[in-house]
């Protein structure tokens, strides 16, 4: 009689496997941009699979970014270098498709991993813009300035602003190493609705002081520049950039950083 | 890989404060090409080009870039300022 074996089953990468050493698929509810910076050439690609992605719309059109392949967390094989003298990348030409950081009941949350290599210049440039830093417009900016100070602004075109988290000076903590930046904002919190988290940790927060804006946002979500000025360039490497319509949990949060190395979405 | 010489020109601004403010801001449609010679004699032209050019239009700066931008993608290098009035 011939004893009986059981038949091998194979792994199926990205199966939910306790135990087998694979992790879950990342919960994408609410992407609305998802940039992994992973081209060689070309656009960069918005490459969000959920039912709220903004799609081929958002691609970003490079201007005189630097494709890499020398530098990224572990996790990543590739990021975008950004020169500071005149590089950027724009998200399309809609006024309107990001206006979900902006405008409204704002649950959102951006992820961003920044390797700076500069100081900033003058002129509040931002890793990304939609208002050009600028409180007679409306928008939402990561900006910084020369004392290594990140703000999480979101203006409402009037002028004063809706809400400016004022993360400190060397919040930035160096111009060497890859950090993880989230922000996210909560207007239906009583306070504290804008909060900044950088390497899963590092909690800046802050309660808005004005009305939220109504209409859509100054320009095009940019990279890396004033977006105001068109001008005033940041130098750093970006890679795996996220736009949210909701508020990741710090759980996520954690999962995203995987302890420094990155984790991819998809 | 060019030798450009980048106009850099003030204009009234409103800040994230709400407040008034004169910036700056490169204005890529008067960019100039360095045509002529190797890159030492570009950018040395480029310097007497900037002096001319200080006199004309005495509220602006100007930078000399090593430009790379029209590269192709695959070739591609991050441009370089080599000098720029303050």
């Amino acid at each position: 009689m011939t004893p009986w074996i059981a038949k091998p089953v194979p792994f199926n990468i990205g199966q939910s496997a306790a135990g087998a050493g694979a992790s879950a698929a990342f919960d994408d509810t609410g992407l609305r941009a998802y940039y992994k910076f992973s081209e060689t050439s070309g656009d960069i690609i918005e490459s969000s699979e959920s039912d709220v992605a903004l799609g081929s719309a958002a691609d970003l059109q490079v201007t005189g970014a630097t494709y890499d392949e020398s530098s990224a967390p572990s996790s990543f094989s590739a990021s975008m270098l950004f020169d500071g003298v005149n590089d950027t990348a724009t998200a399309g030409t809609s006024l309107s498709q990001f206006n979900f950081l902006s405008t409204g009941n704002i649950e959102s949350t951006i992820c961003m991993w920044i390797r700076q290599v500069s100081s900033a210049p003058a002129c509040e440039p931002g890793w990304f813009t939609t208002s050009g830093s600028s409180a007679n417009t409306v928008g939402c900016d990561f900006f910084q300035q020369a004392t290594m100070k990140l703000y999480f602004y979101i203006s409402n075109g009037s002028t004063a602003h809706y809400a400016l988290l004022d993360c400190g000076d060397d919040y930035i903590p160096d111009q060497t190493s890859w950090h993880f930046y989230v922000g996210t904002f909560d207007y239906s919190l009583g306070s504290n609705n804008q909060k900044m988290r950088r390497d899963d940790s590092n909690l800046k927060q802050a309660t808005p002081v004005g009305s939220v804006g109504t209409g859509n946002a100054r320009t095009p979500l940019k990279f890396m520049l004033n977006g105001r000025t068109s001008s005033n360039f940041i130098n750093a490497y970006t890679c795996e950039a996220s736009f949210w319509s909701k508020v990741m949990s710090t759980d996520d949060q954690t999962s995203l950083y995987n302890s420094g190395d990155g984790r991819e979405i998809y | 890989m060019k030798i450009i010489i980048d106009r850099i020109q003030p204009f009234d601004d409103i800040s994230f404060i709400g407040e008034p403010e004169i910036d700056y801001r490169v204005n890529e449609s008067l960019r100039i090409f360095m045509e002529k010679g190797t890159k030492t004699q570009k950018v040395n032209d480029a310097k007497k080009k900037i002096k001319e050019l200080q006199k004309q239009y005495p509220d602006e700066k100007f930078r000399i870039v090593e430009y790379y931008n029209d590269e192709k993608d695959e070739d591609r290098k991050p441009c370089m300022i080599l000098y720029e009035t303050t």
